[in-house]
């Protein structure tokens, strides 16, 4: 009876506040919270003419209250705490940030488009060879003009200009996935500036049904070719970008497996925890990885950069090492029933007291399961860790 | 488990709130003028350190035909701490009864 007067006296939105703000706590805490907050709206509102934004405003508060409630009910304080002691939590923090980062920016979208996208192994690169002691071995820009404007492997992409030694384009597809991968080509007419450096190759579409070697042969007959020139190379966008994906992903593969080796899962929840830290340890390098595969630059010879090379093939292999160790130290430390790290110090015996008797500290994770006996016994012991035993038996 | 409360003036305060007759919580957000969403969890800090207790008031609630109310009074050791923050913020005294 008193709450349904209770209810009738408080503005809806107040009670909706509240209702969403009790939701928070279990069930047992609520009935007293909530209880507490309608009576004290019902009096406030009751002692004097209130405007329901001054309700409302008040009953913001239940937010706060209801966090703090919740922070030191003692089951989830429990859980929280050992969140924050968690060293994945930083982990987790960071792979948060960078879903959301990257979404926010279309990384992702970017990258995967360069890798993957259908048009990126049908725009290609003319990997010409570099000039040497003065020597100009590589197919004029007029005559690669040329063959694009009368070839019948090869489309036309828009308004072409021919800047010696630059033949450039200014098909809107082109220039987008040339600008994402920071290689913008030097061409007046989609109003880069000169002196831009990157790539200065060219770039063309094949056309649907033609194969790259036909584009070739179709080349090596339209342009005049000296003798002892090399015939130019057609190199399509994906095929560049995917090189270092069989090599480093087969490596990245290998360490992840071998990361999953060590792990002394005694259960079927302890073995879904260390696969999927395995798991989403590695996805991120991998992730870290394509995004600098789609930013690298081109070259006149249809490659990338070398100091680009050096990060496409040795970073991600180097990242994963280091993961790889990381996580072999850690499977060391984590219960084999819960995979919680084990922290809790149980016993500590002294070298040499007993003879069959191991010296160390033996721990136990916070849910009572595993041990681990750590070395020997240090000098002095961190009060942080001996004070997680009240809030276990609290 | 007791929990460690700090010497701070939000504190003080309300614990000198309550000390002067104000029961109820929005009587002390009244009184203080501090917003609900920092005396309600004082309010609970300070309880569950032990310097004040809750208790429901239905004799109230019966006479004024509203609902049950729960109203904060000061514990031995919240008066204890309230004489310490006294002397730590002498400001406190001075706020009117």
């Amino acid at each position: 009876m008193q709450d349904d007067v209770n209810a009738a006296n408080i503005p809806f939105t107040s009670r909706v506040l509240l209702a969403l703000a009790g939701g928070l706590l279990p069930a047992d805490l609520r009935t007293d919270w909530t209880r507490e907050w309608h009576a004290e709206l019902w009096y406030w509102r009751r002692s004097a003419v209130r405007s329901d934004m001054a309700l409302l405003n008040r009953s913001l508060g239940a937010f706060a209250d209801a966090w703090f409630v919740l922070r030191h009910e003692a089951a989830i304080s429990r859980r929280l705490a050992e969140a924050h002691r968690s060293r994945s939590l930083p982990i987790a923090a960071m792979a948060v940030l960078l879903i959301g980062l990257s979404v926010a920016t279309n990384g992702f979208q970017g990258g995967r488009h360069l890798l993957f996208g259908r048009d990126s192994d049908r725009l290609f690169l003319l990997a010409q060879p570099s000039p040497f002691m003065g020597s100009a071995a590589r197919v004029p820009a007029a005559q690669v003009s040329a063959w694009i404007e009368r070839g019948s492997t090869v489309e036309k992409l828009g308004k072409w200009c021919a800047k010696d030694p630059f033949v450039c384009v200014a098909d809107p597809v082109a220039v987008t996935l040339f600008a994402e991968a920071r290689a913008k080509p030097r061409c007046e007419s989609i109003q880069l500036a000169p002196d831009v450096r990157g790539f200065a190759g060219v770039i063309g579409r094949l056309k649907p049904g033609a194969r790259l070697s036909d584009a070739e042969k179709e080349l090596e007959e339209t342009a005049v070719l000296h003798r002892g020139w090399l015939v130019p190379q057609i190199v399509p966008i994906g095929r560049l970008r995917r090189a270092p994906l069989l090599p480093v992903g087969m490596a990245l593969l290998g360490l992840a497996l071998f990361s999953l080796l060590p792990l002394r899962s005694g259960s079927l929840e302890s073995l879904a925890w260390a696969v999927s830290r395995v798991a989403l340890s590695f996805v991120l390098v991998i992730a870290g990885w394509s995004e600098l595969a789609a930013a690298a630059p081109f070259t006149e010879q249809a490659g990338v950069p070398g100091v680009w090379a050096a990060l496409l093939y040795v970073c991600p292999i180097a990242a994963g090492s280091l993961l790889h160790i990381w996580l072999r130290r850690d499977a060391r430390g984590r219960c084999r029933t819960c995979y919680r790290p084990l922290t809790m110090p149980v016993f500590v015996g002294l070298s040499g007291r007993c003879l069959f008797d191991s010296g160390g500290i033996e721990r136990l994770c916070s849910a009572m399961h595993g041990a681990l006996v750590t070395g020997s016994v240090p000098g002095q012991i961190g009060t942080e860790e001996w004070s997680q035993w009240p809030n276990t038996f609290a | 488990m007791p929990e460690r409360i700090n010497l701070t003036y939000t504190s003080g305060l309300i614990l000198h709130a309550i000390a002067t007759g104000q029961s109820y919580g929005f009587d002390i957000i009244d009184y203080t003028g501090l917003p609900s969403g920092t005396v309600y969890p004082a309010l609970r800090r300070l309880e569950f350190a032990g310097l004040i207790e809750s208790v429901w008031d239905h004799k109230n609630a019966d006479k004024s035909g509203g609902p049950p109310r729960k109203y904060y009074r000061l514990t031995r050791p919240g008066r204890d701490h309230l004489h310490t923050l006294r002397a730590r913020y002498p400001l406190l005294e001075k706020i009117a009864d």
